[in-house]
């Protein structure tokens, strides 16, 4: 009997101390990251049949349990994962605002200057003083074009190297799981069935480091957590792991591209195969709002470029020669496809910078014609039997080399524009000041058409000496006749064209204009000294109408709207989501974390059962003693 | 609900952090003194104030451009008025001289009053301005535009006309081509030019010539010029421009004689073989007409040569008149161009104070907005006090204090 009530104590001093042991543990974790707080699981021992009953044999210490719900923990690694895409993303494009800069500095500023040193230019044309300003203006707004795609190339290349890390760190933390499930599986082996807690909460703390860095999905395989990325490749199965690798890759159009290596075989993956954390917010932030940035500026620079260049080269200088281009752009790049068989290197250049139209291209081989077709709007503006061939302003040609049947190339021109915008004047009496036409409304015309901006148009003939009537015949027809009323040729302006051009020229017309209206385009050489009609259109393109329905000024402020909105609903997504990562951490932490004060409960428990145990312990032994005594 | 110790001071640092971070906002705003700091803050507003200040900076350079304008056109009124008193002067010299007998001395008088007239115009239409461009060459600035040669003054200038840029659609003339102002002025007066044959030997004195039948003489003009031949007794035959016999008639009382829809009007008599002539108005250089005045003058004085130099100066003053005519137009041009560039100056003097308090607005750099971020400073500050101190009050909170 006192052998059995020593026993049943000890039982009791044990269950205490382990209690204490975890308690302990517990305090001592209170702070670490991950850790799910432990409890000692007990049960009573199995009770001995002894004649008058069923007499309790004790404690039995079962096993160490961590407090753990498998879906708070889900949710929580979920949302952390979440809220890493949209901090990142979030950060990203703040990056980006900031290198926009504001209207004082960016290149609204510019772009104001140059339409006030231009506009000056057209008061005072023969004036060297404000011909140096405006050709001065230039140069710094071609600066500004060009500083700010370097800053948008530089935010590029920095969040190429922020994707590079992040792939150490996801290779990293891929062979961590895997490593744990090895390490779990063996220490289950080894613990006769018991789960090594801490393994466990160190694995599911690996588990959200990688959500937070890309987005992945998880699946449990008896002691092991598979990992897969969000279009189902896995990155761990068991103890076999994929490994991540990002590279330059001259067929992509961001000119890098990631890969998964699984077993020695790569395979290419796309941007919707890495959504979610870290490594798909830098990558869409790269793909999607910086190469549009880097886009929308190109288009601003190539409408610029082509506009000054087109009243630059239809004018006459101090000298009375005719204007040679004011700008040029950033060369265009070709990316040939993936998978062409065919051996060609393209060349492409800028042949005429008046003639671009802020589009990019894509040049297939189809049988034996070459076909070109803009990106934009999918239109094949030309089938040729051979290269090279000028398109809008553009000429592709093979540096070496063929395309064979299928093969494609995109030819990137927009997103190289900005970065390659330079004045080519570098004196400025060759600013084109006086003009050798003039464009005149006669006042008998009864519509409302209104003509303005006569300038070049790109074309290798160019007759400036001769004049040409522009007859309307209806309301959109109309005639070009020559002074002896000969009719030299006709067009149909269908909207939302209003440009009419002929050899070398064109204008803009605007309004209406009534069957029988005339428009005159004659030649008059102005005399450089003293003519300032073509300094006055280009002052004047400052508030022309040069992106379609936009002004320069307004296709830049659509661009900092349309980053501003995509930012702004950003950070609302990132404030939604930051309360559901707090709420999700706050219900997990409800369940798994350590509360000192708990802690400080139990030990007092722990503490008065170990007492209460040792009291039992010591009186066991007095009945013992009193016993021998009366058997003595 | 249980709650970890570590959630207990997660929270109290996210409160710190949220009201610190928009405390670090209101401090911003306030030193940048707007509400707009970012496009992400408010993007329509961001890409508004782009547009708004590109319109700013060219409402402020269209001023510049009308304020250079200005000057521009009130320095043409100065050389405009200088011509207009010089040609008066020559006028009334003009009709000195044409109002029958001239003593010799008058007559030099007169011719050299008209000579120095006639140099300070040459000199005027050759002005330069500050730059050392000449004001009346129309665009040839580097060009001398009058000059004199053995065939009278040459215009060597263009009718080329600068403009000036005011609103974004609007150009306005700011000068007046040298060929406008005195080579292509048109003789005569009214729409005619008369004179007297150089030959005439009768006492007949051109008044006056008008149009009484502007039908007839629309649709005649183009036939002449038209020559009055006078014979005996008052009869005249007219002539066209070919030489085919027109109409004829005979001289009544009148002192007047009607071709082609004009009236010829003179006092005295025309002696047989004396001519008129009435043509439609061509154009003439007011040196040319000047130097003929000159030319006119220069002959000694003498009864049969007042008539002929009166005749002639009848028609050189038509010319004169003519000139004088063009140079009012081309003031009064003036006026109603600095009457638009005012009317400009005055839109984009209130744009300008209209569109920057439109920036003021959209950018929060108003008082209102400017207010609202001082409170608001004030109101985070207080936050950022409390949570500190609700932390360091739950922080003490701890069983073990009581262990």
């Amino acid at each position: 009997m006192t052998s059995s009530i020593l026993n049943i104590a000890l039982s009791g001093l044990k269950a205490a101390q382990a209690g204490l042991s975890v308690t302990a543990n517990n305090i001592a974790n209170a702070n670490t990251t991950g850790y799910s707080r432990q409890n000692v699981v007990q049960n009573a021992s199995f009770a001995n049949f002894s004649g008058g009953g069923y007499f309790g044999q004790g404690v039995d210490i079962i096993t160490v349990q961590r407090a753990y719900d498998a879906f708070l923990t889900s949710q929580a690694t979920q949302s952390a994962a979440s809220l890493s895409y949209l901090n990142t993303y979030s950060d990203q494009m703040s990056g980006l605002m900031n290198r926009l800069g504001d209207v004082e500095t960016g290149v609204t500023a510019s772009l104001n200057n140059l339409y006030a040193a231009m506009s000056s230019f057209g008061q005072a044309s023969n004036d060297t003083a404000s011909r140096q300003v405006a050709l001065s203006a230039s140069q710094s707004t071609a600066a500004r074009f060009r500083s700010l795609s370097d800053d948008l190339s530089a935010l590029s290349a920095g969040t190429n190297q922020k994707i590079t890390t992040s792939v150490g760190q996801i290779n990293q933390l891929v062979s961590a799981v895997a490593s744990y499930n090895e390490k779990i599986s063996n220490a289950v082996g080894n613990g006769s069935g018991h789960t090594p807690n801490e393994l466990l909460d160190e694995r599911d703390q690996v588990i959200r480091e990688l959500g937070k860095l890309t987005g992945i999905t998880t699946a449990n395989q008896g002691g092991s957590i598979n990992v897969y990325l969000s279009n189902g490749q896995p990155l761990v199965v068991g103890t076999a792991q994929s490994k991540l690798e990002f590279k330059a890759d001259p067929s992509s159009l961001s000119g890098t591209s990631l890969s998964l290596v699984m077993a020695g075989r790569s395979t290419v993956l796309k941007e919707s195969d890495i959504d979610g954390g870290q490594l798909g917010a830098l990558v869409q932030f790269r793909d999607n709002e910086l190469a549009k940035a880097q886009t929308d500026l190109g288009k601003i620079a190539i409408s610029m470029a082509a506009a000054y260049n087109q009243q630059q080269q239809f004018g006459l200088d101090s000298k009375g020669n005719p204007g040679t281009p004011l700008f040029t752009l950033g060369t265009p790049t070709a990316v040939s496809a993936r998978g062409n068989v065919g051996d060609a290197n393209l060349s492409v250049s800028l042949t005429d910078i008046r003639s671009m139209t802020g589009d990019d291209y894509q040049l297939t081989r189809s049988g034996s014609d070459y076909v070109v077709t803009r990106l934009s709007d999918k239109q094949v503006v030309g089938t040729y039997a051979s290269l090279p061939q000028e398109v809008e302003g553009i000429t592709i040609g093979l540096a070496s080399g063929d395309l064979a049947d299928g093969d494609s190339f995109t030819i990137k021109v927009t997103s190289q524009a900005a970065s390659g915008m330079q004045v080519l004047l570098t004196d400025p009496s060759k600013l084109a000041g006086a003009a050798p036409m003039q464009l005149d409304t006669p006042a008998t015309n009864k519509g409302t058409g209104t003509v303005a901006r006569l300038r070049s148009s790109e074309s290798a003939v160019t007759d400036y000496s001769k004049s040409v009537d522009v007859v309307f015949t209806s309301a959109s027809e109309y005639e070009l006749r020559d002074s002896a009323g000969t009719v030299l040729g006709n067009g149909k302006l269908t909207p939302p064209q209003t440009t009419i051009s002929q050899i070398g020229w064109s204008f803009d017309l605007a309004g209406a204009p009534a069957a029988g209206d005339t428009f005159t385009v004659s030649a008059s050489p102005g005399d450089p000294s003293g003519d300032n009609r073509n300094a006055l259109a280009m002052g004047a393109l400052g508030t022309a109408k040069l992106m379609g329905n936009a002004t320069l000024t307004d296709g830049y402020a659509a661009v900092v709207g349309s980053i501003g909105t995509r930012a702004a609903s950003l950070n609302v997504s990132k404030a939604a989501q930051t309360t559901a990562y707090n709420q999700a951490i706050s219900d997990e932490q409800s369940n798994a974390g350590v509360n000192t004060d708990e802690e400080g409960m139990n030990l007092i428990k722990y503490q008065q059962a170990y007492s209460a145990a040792g009291k039992i312990l010591a009186m066991s032994s007095q009945l013992f003693d009193e016993l021998l005594t009366s058997i003595r | 609900m249980r709650i970890s110790s570590a959630q207990m001071y997660e929270s109290s640092l996210r409160a710190l952090t949220t009201q610190q971070a928009a405390l670090l906002k209101a401090n911003q705003q306030v030193v940048a003194q707007r509400s707009l700091l970012s496009p992400a803050d408010d993007p329509v507003a961001a890409s508004q104030e782009v547009s708004l200040t590109t319109s700013l900076r060219a409402s402020e350079q269209m001023l510049k451009n009308q304020s250079a304008l200005t000057g521009q056109l009130q320095q043409g009124e100065t050389y405009l008025n200088q011509g207009t008193s010089l040609l008066q002067a020559v006028q009334s010299r003009l009709v000195q001289a044409g109002s029958g007998v001239l003593s010799e001395a008058d007559r030099k008088s007169v011719l050299a009053d008209l000579t120095s007239s006639r140099d300070q115009l040459l000199a005027l239409a050759n002005s330069q301005d500050s730059n050392g461009n000449y004001v009346f060459s129309g665009f040839k600035a580097d060009t001398q535009p009058f000059t004199r040669t053995a065939d009278g003054v040459q215009y060597s200038g263009d009718s080329g006309v600068r403009q000036v840029q005011i609103a974004p659609n609007r150009f306005v003339d700011a000068n007046f081509s040298g060929a406008y102002l005195f080579s292509d002025i048109p003789t005569g007066k009214n729409g005619v030019t008369a004179g007297a044959g150089a030959n005439n030997t009768g006492s007949a004195l051109l008044t006056n010539s008008s149009v009484v039948d502007k039908q007839v003489w629309t649709a005649a003009s183009a036939q002449g010029p038209f020559k009055v031949a006078f014979g005996a007794e008052g009869a005249y035959t007219v002539t066209d421009g070919a030489g085919a016999e027109y109409s004829t008639g005979t001289l009544g009382d009148a002192g007047s004689v009607d071709v082609a829809g004009v009236r010829l009007s003179f006092s005295g008599a025309p002696a047989e073989g004396d001519t008129l002539t009435v043509d439609a108005p061509g154009t003439q250089s007011i040196f040319d007409t000047l130097d003929q005045a000159i030319a006119a003058l220069s002959l000694p004085a003498s009864p049969q040569e007042s008539v002929l130099r009166a005749n002639a100066l009848f028609t050189l003053g038509a010319n004169v008149g003519a000139a004088a005519d063009r140079i009012s137009e081309a003031t009064s041009s003036l006026g109603s161009r600095q009457v638009e560039v005012d009317a400009a100056t005055d839109f984009d003097t209130a744009r300008k104070v209209a569109l920057s308090s439109e920036i003021t607005n959209v950018t929060g750099a108003d008082i209102a907005s400017q207010t609202e971020a001082i409170s608001e400073l004030g109101k985070r500050k207080t936050s950022v006090e409390a949570a500190q101190l609700a932390y360091t009050q739950i922080s003490q909170l701890s069983i073990f204090k009581y262990l």
